[in-house]
């Protein structure tokens, strides 16, 4: 590899450069041939796919028939295309619901149980964190079922006499896409709550004697010393639950597809329909590669805030 | 980073940085060029539309002749016509292959440019999958067939329009029949015997007839039309039941098959959305009906809710079975009670001849048989609607089933059959009607606003066409 050859140069030219030159280069290769198996999987896999992908989106294809070159066209047309528009300004809601929410109250629930020694903490633990091995598609069939119209909730609602707000709230359209924000916060307050407590045993404990020294109360010491400590954690579960949210599809498919009208469609449902349904897999591509890019540059942006704040 | 300045290990980074930037560089080269070249294939490899047909297959090469369709309500009836074939031609064994519809175009295209391609597979009406399947030479244009087997002669001229197309797969309603199928479907309005007769009424003859019987339901404290709309499927089929009077047939077929100067802003077209916003408007169908799933609204209206309720005729079987005598069926009603009714329905998504299949011979004569009177009786016997005539009558199963067959012959004998206005174009369905049924029913959108959708949806995809 031309890699080898920097180095190499920079060794005066004697009798024993040529030696000395084959264990430089082993050197600087040896590192390669450690993570090739790894990187040989990630390029077939993850790489190819991918950019097997970013060549079909410059293409008008049906899946089948001879595609037809149109270069950038696919990426003009989604730039325009109102329901692309709406799907990621939907994802920007479902943040706050799969974000927002679970960090904090993950992050509470947290410093609420390393805290006191709670009788049966395993249990808690389990059971918050259980929503996290449940199949989506389980989890939407469930919820859905207690979002209907003579649902659960509608039930609870009618008894205590609030009939006025029992609604089909998958079929509402202020209502639907909050409704599946709320299921994905369930799912990921386990997820963060087991990280957030993963993080704090690795505070060291005497930070907190620190504080309770210098008469902090439990609410200054979780400002003090459990947030800037979980700084890094804070960083993992941000960037978790934001790509969670981009790419978010079995929910929204099983539950709503998308409905009622275009209110609870996403990027990765339109994929679907595109590549799928109506035979569109250029333009399925194209949304692909901006929903990509997009997760890219969140999970970028997200490290280096993070990284930022370390120093 | 403890023995290491920032600065020091920050450079130390970047260097790292940057060979693993190579690396990432040479890897995607190599990959890149694997992956390179125009995407699909002109499918030169399949074999085209055999010179010469032979009807006779009892002499053909045993073989298994694989079967794909997406009906899963209909698989057992599919599996006996099967072995009812193989009992005529032991040489032949048949084997169903059901798959999953909601994926069905992109499975069914696959499958069907593989080496080991299905011998015939299910169609769908139109520009939904028929005319791309055709277009991409991926089943063979079966006129020699047809002609050999006098297969359109059976069907009435207009309704047998829904299943045509030209040989090359770029006009949609005329040319040759695709293929066959074995069951038809009609859209109209199923209704609670018991019910309408408690309202003192009589099946509504007129489209005032049937609001002001809604309207008396309503007062009486019931549901006047059950409407699950989570897909937006039935609030479209209840627009097909107006739009189909308030429209001419001209207009609608002319809008489905391609045709210059129909449009969906014709006053009839929109009129007909406007019904369908004032019915939900005047609190006809069930609160929240856009999160009612359709399935859900069928399985309400029988357990003996709601008077009216406005689908296909795929229903029978359920309703029959759960409400056997107290569930009947009417066409949707025209404007002036004794006018002949227009409705919406086909003779069934199609079985068609897989290009790359083992025996074009085989599949077509399978196709044939599909056609033939054994199996209508055996669809007959099963409840379901016979997209060919019997030989002799058959005892309606539940009672709605042979009501259903009388309105499929009395709309056919008056050539009122209508296509289905999903079939217009490949994306009108998921991207642009069903969302837009759905926002009709919430008010979020005028009756004129997703008209104009519509057409705009068809032009693009004409234009793109010629």
């Amino acid at each position: 590899m031309s890699l080898a050859t920097e180095p190499a140069a920079a060794s005066p030219a004697a009798g024993g450069a040529a030696v000395k030159r084959k264990g430089r280069v082993r050197e600087a290769l040896a590192p390669y041939f450690y993570i090739a198996p790894a990187l040989a999987l990630f390029a077939v896999f993850v790489l190819a796919p991918f950019l097997h992908t970013v060549w079909l989106s410059f293409f008008e294809w049906d899946g089948v028939t001879v595609g037809t070159w149109i270069g950038l066209e696919n990426y003009t047309d989604i730039f325009g295309d109102e329901v692309i528009r709406r799907s990621f300004l939907n994802v920007v809601i479902l943040v706050f619901f799969v974000a927002v929410i679970p960090i904090v109250i993950g992050l509470v629930i947290a410093a609420a149980l390393s805290r006191s020694r709670v009788r049966g903490m395993t249990a808690f633990r389990t059971i918050i964190f259980l929503p996290q091995v449940i199949s989506t598609v389980a989890v939407a069939v469930i919820w859905r079922w207690l979002y209907m119209e003579d649902g659960p909730f509608n039930e609870v609602l009618r008894a205590v006499g609030l009939d006025s707000l029992a609604r089909t709230w998958l079929g509402d359209y202020t209502w639907a896409l909050p409704a599946i924000g709320i299921v994905g916060a369930w799912v990921l307050i386990g997820l963060c709550m087991v990280l957030f407590l993963a993080g704090l045993q690795q505070i060291p404990g005497s930070l907190y004697d620190a504080a309770r020294v210098d008469g902090a109360g439990a609410i200054r010491e979780f400002f003090t010393v459990t947030v800037p400590g979980l700084r890094g954690v804070l960083a993992v579960t941000t960037t978790l639950t934001v790509v969670w949210a981009l790419r978010s599809f079995d929910l929204v498919f099983v539950m709503t597809r998308g409905g009622p009208g275009e209110q609870t469609m996403v990027p990765g449902m339109q994929i679907y329909q595109r590549a799928f349904q109506t035979g569109r897999v250029g333009s399925a591509c194209a949304v692909a590669v901006l929903l990509a890019l997009i997760v890219f540059i969140v999970t970028l942006g997200i490290n280096r805030f993070a990284e930022r704040g370390e120093r | 980073m403890e023995e290491t300045s920032p600065e020091k290990g920050r450079r130390k980074m970047r260097g790292t940085l940057t060979r693993s930037l190579a690396v990432a560089v040479v890897v995607a080269g190599v990959v890149f060029a694997g992956c390179g070249g125009t995407p699909g294939s002109s499918n030169e490899g399949a074999s085209e539309a055999p010179e010469t047909v032979s009807t006779d297959i009892s002499k053909a090469e045993p073989m298994t002749l694989d079967v794909w369709t997406f009906e899963t309500s209909r698989e057992a009836l599919l599996k006996a016509a099967g072995e009812a074939f193989t009992a005529k031609y032991p040489n032949i064994k048949v084997k169903v292959v059901l798959r999953d519809f909601s994926a069905y175009p992109s499975q069914v295209k696959l499958a069907l440019s593989s080496d080991k391609a299905p011998d015939v597979v299910q169609g769908n009406l139109g520009w939904s999958l028929d005319g791309p399947l055709l277009q991409a030479g991926l089943i063979i244009d079966p006129t020699k067939y047809n002609e050999e087997y006098g297969w359109s002669e059976r069907f009435p001229p207009e309704g047998r329009r829904i299943l045509e197309f030209t040989p090359d797969g770029k006009t949609y309603g005329s040319g040759t029949l695709v293929g066959i199928a074995y069951t038809a479907d009609i859209i109209g309005f199923f209704y609670n015997k018991e019910k309408l007769q408690q309202l003192g009424l009589e099946v509504p003859k007129s489209i005032e007839e049937l609001e002001a019987a809604m309207q008396k339901a309503k007062d009486a404290g019931e549901i006047g039309l059950m409407m699950g709309n989570g897909d937006g499927t039935m609030a479209l089929h209840t627009y097909f039941n107006v739009s189909n009077q308030l429209a001419s047939g001209d207009t609608v077929r002319g809008i489905v098959y391609g045709e210059d100067g129909a449009s969906f802003t014709d006053q009839g077209m929109v009129d007909g959305a406007a019904k369908v916003q004032e019915w939900v408007e005047k609190g006809f169908v069930p609160k929240g009906a856009n999160g009612l799933a359709g399935d859900d609204a069928i399985a309400r209206f029988a357990k003996d809710e709601g008077v009216f309720l406005s689908t296909g005729s795929w229903g029978a079987p359920q309703l029959g079975e759960a409400m056997k005598e107290n569930v009947g069926f009417f066409l949707p009603p025209p404007v002036t009670a004794g006018d002949a009714s227009r409705a919406t329905g086909s003779f069934g998504a199609a079985y068609e001849i897989a290009a790359k299949g083992e025996n074009p011979d085989v599949s077509a004569a399978f196709l044939d048989f599909l056609a033939g009177a054994e199996v209508a009786q055996m669809v007959a016997e099963a409840g379901d609607l016979p997209s060919f005539p019997l030989d002799s009558p058959v005892e309606p199963r539940f009672g709605v089933d042979g009501e259903i067959q009388k309105a499929f012959e009395q709309v056919n004998e008056a050539d009122g059959l209508i296509p289905y206005l999903d079939a217009t174009t490949p994306t009108l369905g998921s991207e642009v009607i069903y969302p837009g049924m759905q926002d009709l029913v919430a008010g979020k959108v005028t009756p004129e606003a997703l008209m104009e959708k519509a057409q705009a949806d068809r032009e693009a995809f004409l234009s793109k066409q010629r």
